[in-house]
């Protein structure tokens, strides 16, 4: 059969898929429309995009060998689009966000299932694969602090405010197999209650090789934004809040933060009016500026990761 | 590239980049954009060695712009990776029929090595285009994906055991 294959092959696989004449037509448009210069041919921006509901869209880029400083955790670049929520960027930035609302369904082969034990944080985990080979790792807690410290992410509240509100808490690692590099990604999801009402905090971040931070745009999607306002915690943080509202009529509230290490996050208020909104704010913990190096795949183990990110790192750089 | 020799180009290996594009991105908006760009990288970049297999240039820089393409928007959650064919997907496979005059190949096993290697996951399939469609060699495709040739011959020999494998099912 292998032989037959070969043949069947070469027979096979002319190249026989014309392009439509119009699309011929507009390519030499596009190209006689610069003649005699070079075509300013731009691909579109690197983006990420966060979308709401834990309905994650990660890109993997990262820099290689670098140093950067996390500082300024509010852009001047940052701005609430009606169309799709809080944008870090420009209007390149915007435009590819505004395209990008494909929907999907997920296909997916699950590797494994785990229940913890005391050696280890957390009480349960899933490794799942999908078609292209990436592989995602997810870990359950049962309290917001030790979640944070296993996948490297900012204490964004304290205890024991976290332990006394906590309702769930998860991270995931992904690692995305490339051609010349895998990439690798966390993404932390952690639920509170608070009065009558909750809220949700998602925060991620990228390690990958070959972009700059800088030059990053990033997306918060928050359908029909409404009442952007801003309010300044005691601690002089300022956060932008937006609302967005349901189906149902009830009001969701979104804050959200920007580093410029390709890390990012959003907290969600459900059911909670301006003044209990305030309150949490008020208790977030400003993050200490800290010095990542990325260097991944080269040196995973310099990495400022901790078990269980590192180990899944290290088992993805064996397996390339 | 002057305007010229772009149609000279378009004329020589348009159907050639264009089935590669369409069979890589397996939807046909995609294969369009990939194709344009593939074009409009050649002229930014200007630097096409005529004497040095132009085709094989031009199909890298499409798996090169497509690779950019995919490691932007790899890893969606809610992200089908499994493409199912399309009716018009197989009807515009199907149109090159006419053009491979072997009386030995039927037509249906034919199709079903179109559609399973449409199937196959992608750094299976783009070996596969290469060598097969667009007759690249192994040291060819070595260079233009940057991985060692060894991992060309191991993908190639992959891709056609799963696709042996899939004809027997």
């Amino acid at each position: 059969m292998r032989d037959d294959i070969e043949v069947l092959l070469q027979k096979s696989l002319s190249p026989t898929l014309a392009p439509a004449p119009a699309l011929n037509e507009k390519l030499l448009k596009s190209a006689a429309a610069n003649t005699g210069k070079i075509v300013e041919f731009k691909p579109k921006k690197a983006v990420n995009r966060l979308v709401k509901a834990a309905i994650i869209v990660l890109v993997v880029f990262g820099l290689a060998s670098a140093s950067v400083t996390a500082a300024n955790y509010i852009y001047s670049h940052f701005f609430v689009s009606n169309k799709v929520g809080f944008v870090y960027g420009d209007e390149e930035d915007l435009e590819v966000f505004e395209q990008d609302d494909e929907s999907y369904t997920p296909t997916y082969t699950t590797l494994l299932e785990d229940d913890g034990d005391e050696t280890v944080n957390w009480y349960y985990k899933t490794v799942i694969q999908n078609d292209e080979d990436t592989v995602r790792s997810q870990y359950y807690y049962k309290n917001y602090a030790e979640m944070v410290e296993d996948a490297s992410l900012d204490e964004w509240f304290p205890r024991p405010f976290t332990d006394d509100n906590f309702s769930f808490a998860n991270f995931m690692v992904v690692v995305s197999p490339g051609e010349v590099f895998s990439t690798f990604d966390v993404l932390a999801d952690a639920d509170f209650n608070y009065n009558e009402g909750s809220f949700h905090i998602c925060e991620t971040y990228s390690l990958g090789t070959d972009k700059d931070p800088e030059t990053f745009g990033y997306n918060v999607y928050i359908e029909n934004p409404t009442n952007i306002r801003s309010y300044t915690n005691k601690n002089s943080r300022n956060f932008v809040l937006a609302d967005s509202v349901m189906e149902d009529g009830s009001r969701v509230t979104y804050t959200s933060l920007f580093y410029p290490t390709l890390h990012y996050g959003y907290i969600s208020f459900y059911e909670l009016s301006d003044r209990e909104i305030y309150e949490i704010l008020d208790m977030f913990v400003e993050p200490k500026p800290t010095e990542v190096e990325f260097v991944f795949p080269e040196k995973p183990g310099v990495l400022p990761v901790t078990e269980p990110v590192k180990g899944i790192l290290n088992r993805a750089k064996e397996n390339e | 590239m002057n305007q010229t020799k772009l149609e000279e180009y378009i004329e020589l290996y348009g159907k050639d980049i264009y089935s590669f594009c369409r069979y890589l991105t397996r939807n046909v908006e995609d294969a369009d954009d990939l194709y344009q760009q593939t074009f409009l990288v050649a002229i930014q970049k200007d630097d096409i060695d005529e004497g040095n297999n132009p085709k094989s240039y031009l199909i890298t820089i499409a798996s090169n712009i497509w690779n950019n393409h995919k490691r932007k928007f790899l890893w969606r959650q809610k992200k089908a990776d499994v493409v199912y064919l399309q009716s018009e997907d197989m009807e515009a496979i199907g149109d090159g029929k006419d053009a491979i005059i072997d009386e030995v190949l039927k037509e249906e096993e034919r199709q079903m090595v179109q559609r399973l290697v449409y199937e196959l996951p992608e750094k299976l399939r783009i070996v596969i285009l290469m060598h097969y469609m667009e007759e690249m060699s192994v040291e060819e495709i070595s260079k233009a994906l940057s991985i060692p040739p060894g991992t060309v011959k191991s993908r190639i020999y992959n891709a056609k055991a799963k696709l042996a494998e899939r004809m027997e099912a």
